[in-house]
């Protein structure tokens, strides 16, 4: 089988969604091109009296029906293929349109008159367009192949082995032209359509490289990134080690296991432990962060979201009470749509939402749980009546370490690190998250905050 | 009374938790590194074995604790982690790692004591 690929195709995927959008780009342009056809053929005889032979329009409209069916054909074909470069592929389909296209369009032009056919400049068309698709050796003698089949009629036709068609009705003087003209003539047309696929193939062929260049560019990147993650995790985990050594020497200190301490210095202590926790926390969540980044595969499983939200809002009751606040769950979710990823991850980030509402909520305040859906989607949304967010930092929230301006630092402890956490896993499920402020819970001085979380269903294959 | 080891690379939680258990009543000796681990586990025969995951080297913890299990020491071990929880997703008990419990760094006393009594009840009902 002829390899079509060109050498510097390297990221065959891209390439490959390339060819395939424009083979089905090229088959609907066809089903216009006949239209616009017969439109000009009907155009010229009813109002600028072409004065078709018989023949000529029989010609036609056989072209045009033939034309039809090919893509068709084509249409059809072209979805059963796959991409195997060793295989019969969309690329052949493509050269397989080419050539079609190619020898009806010489039928045409032989039909309306060869070098009097208004048709003619056409070819133009298919040596970019093949040249954007294809390797530049089979444009250049798919060229060849047309300047020598038009010389071929050009010669036919004056030895008269094959009869004239012209259209009589704008032709004036037929078979005027002289052979040294003819012979200008297909030497004009060949440099034409040699010097076009040259610079289109030149141009394609920029635009390839340089999209692989952007891509190999973007892979250095990602590869990057994970070393930088990796780095992170070690460092961080260095810094662990002898913070978990504190803490655990200042618990067994406090609870006593080493002997009596006086009050003011157990109170001293518990600040001290205190500090280390919150150091502690942020650690684990900048590990957290990081694995997930790392984090390539998730375990799919089919989770339902109704029990979910039931078991992570059971565990934050506790802290609900404490402070009076009022949790709200509404499931407005009727459909049998399966809502697939990785279950823990998924608790992590609802978990992160519920217990930043929890922080950001005020005594006797309300937090609002909705879960709605649209035909492919699931729409969570956690509103409450706290602090709200400013607008202006709306954005910002959801990077690393970002904590909001109007948080008290001191009584809402936080290390800024929840609602990366959260985003990271959204988008790991392929959904997207969004914060409005104020939320629809939204009193005097109390804007609220809503979390929108939106996660694709399962697509039934 | 129980005889418990710990086999931890860092000096200050081994002596933290021989602190908290010694007070608990249990009796305990330590090592500081996988080769005198063994060497402990296989003389002393303790009750239970408390082990680090890391030590000089990221999974030395596991590699300890699967040579225990080859050599037939079927002795309970509960493993420190600093990671496990954290990040939730990077070993669950599975077979894979032969361990009892874990328990994550920093170590809470009261959790320790719990976790302790529990695995050495468990492994007296086994008998």
């Amino acid at each position: 089988m002829l390899v079509l690929i060109p050498d510097w195709a390297h990221h065959y995927d891209e390439f490959w969604r390339a060819i395939r959008d424009r083979n089905l780009w090229f088959i609907r342009l066809r089903y216009f091109a006949v239209f616009i056809l017969l439109l000009f053929i009907f155009i010229g005889e009813q109002f600028l009296e072409f004065n078709l032979t018989a023949v000529q329009i029989k010609s036609i409209l056989i072209i045009s029906f033939a034309i039809i069916v090919y893509n068709v054909i084509l249409n059809s074909t072209r979805q059963k293929i796959g991409d195997d470069p060793k295989k019969f592929n969309c690329l052949h389909i493509s050269l397989i349109q080419m050539i079609l296209d190619l020898i009806s369009l010489m039928l045409l032009v032989y039909y309306t008159g060869n070098l009097d056919s208004p048709l003619s400049m056409l070819f133009v068309f298919h040596m970019i367009i093949g040249s954007m698709i294809l390797p530049g050796y089979l444009v250049y003698s798919i060229a060849c192949v047309v300047s020598v089949s038009y010389s071929l009629l050009f010669l036919l036709q004056s030895k008269n082995i094959i009869p004239h068609h012209i259209i009589a009705g704008i032709i004036s003087e037929p078979n005027s032209h002289s052979t040294a003209y003819e012979i200008i003539f297909v030497i004009g047309f060949t440099f034409v359509l040699f010097v076009i696929v040259y610079i289109a193939n030149g141009i394609s062929r920029q635009l390839y490289q340089r999209e692989q260049q952007l891509r190999e560019a973007l892979e250095k990147l990602k590869e990057s990134e994970r070393a930088k993650q990796k780095y992170t995790i070690g460092v961080v985990h260095e810094i662990k080690t002898p913070l978990s050594a504190i803490k655990s020497i200042l618990d067994i200190v406090i609870s006593k296991y080493v002997g009596a301490i006086s009050l003011p210095v157990e109170q001293k202590l518990i600040r001290a432990q205190m500090r280390s926790d919150e150091a502690l926390n942020l650690i684990n969540d900048v590990l957290r962060l990081s694995k997930l980044k790392l984090l390539e595969i998730m375990t799919p499983e089919v989770i339902e979201i109704e029990k979910t939200f039931n078991k992570i809002i059971d565990i934050h009751n506790e802290q609900a009470k404490s402070k009076k606040i009022n949790i709200n769950f509404v499931n407005k979710l009727s459909s049998a749509n399966i809502l697939k990823g990785d279950l823990i991850l998924l608790e992590l980030a609802l978990s992160n939402c519920i217990t930043n509402a929890l922080k950001y909520v005020g005594i006797n305040g309300n937090i609002e749980i909705v879960l709605e859906e649209t035909a492919n989607k699931i729409i969570i949304q956690i509103s409450d009546d706290g602090i709200g967010i400013p607008k202006l930092e709306q954005k910002k929230i959801f990077e690393q370490f970002y904590r909001a301006s109007n948080v008290d630092r001191i009584s809402i402890e936080g290390t800024g690190m929840g609602l990366a956490i959260v985003k990271e896993i959204i988008e790991k499920m392929n959904g997207s998250i969004e914060i409005e402020s104020p939320s629809k819970l939204a009193k005097e001085n109390f804007p609220g905050t809503s979390v929108i979380i939106k996660l694709p269903y399962e697509t039934s294959k | 009374m129980p005889l418990i080891a710990i086999i931890d690379d860092d000096p200050d939680i081994l002596d933290a938790s021989s602190l908290v258990l010694k007070s608990k009543g249990f009796d305990v000796i330590t090592a500081l590194n996988p080769n005198d681990g063994f060497k402990i586990v296989v003389e002393k025969k303790p009750d239970l074995i408390i082990l680090d995951v890391m030590m000089d080297e990221p999974d030395d913890g596991f590699f300890l604790a699967q040579k225990f299990r080859k050599e037939k020491i079927q002795t309970p071990i509960l493993m420190y982690t600093s990671v496990s929880k954290t990040i939730g997703l990077d070993f669950d008990k599975s077979e894979m790692v032969p361990v009892d419990d874990f328990v994550e760094k920093p170590i809470s006393p009261d959790e320790l004591v719990d976790k302790v009594v529990t695995l050495l009840k468990k492994a007296e009902e086994r008998k």
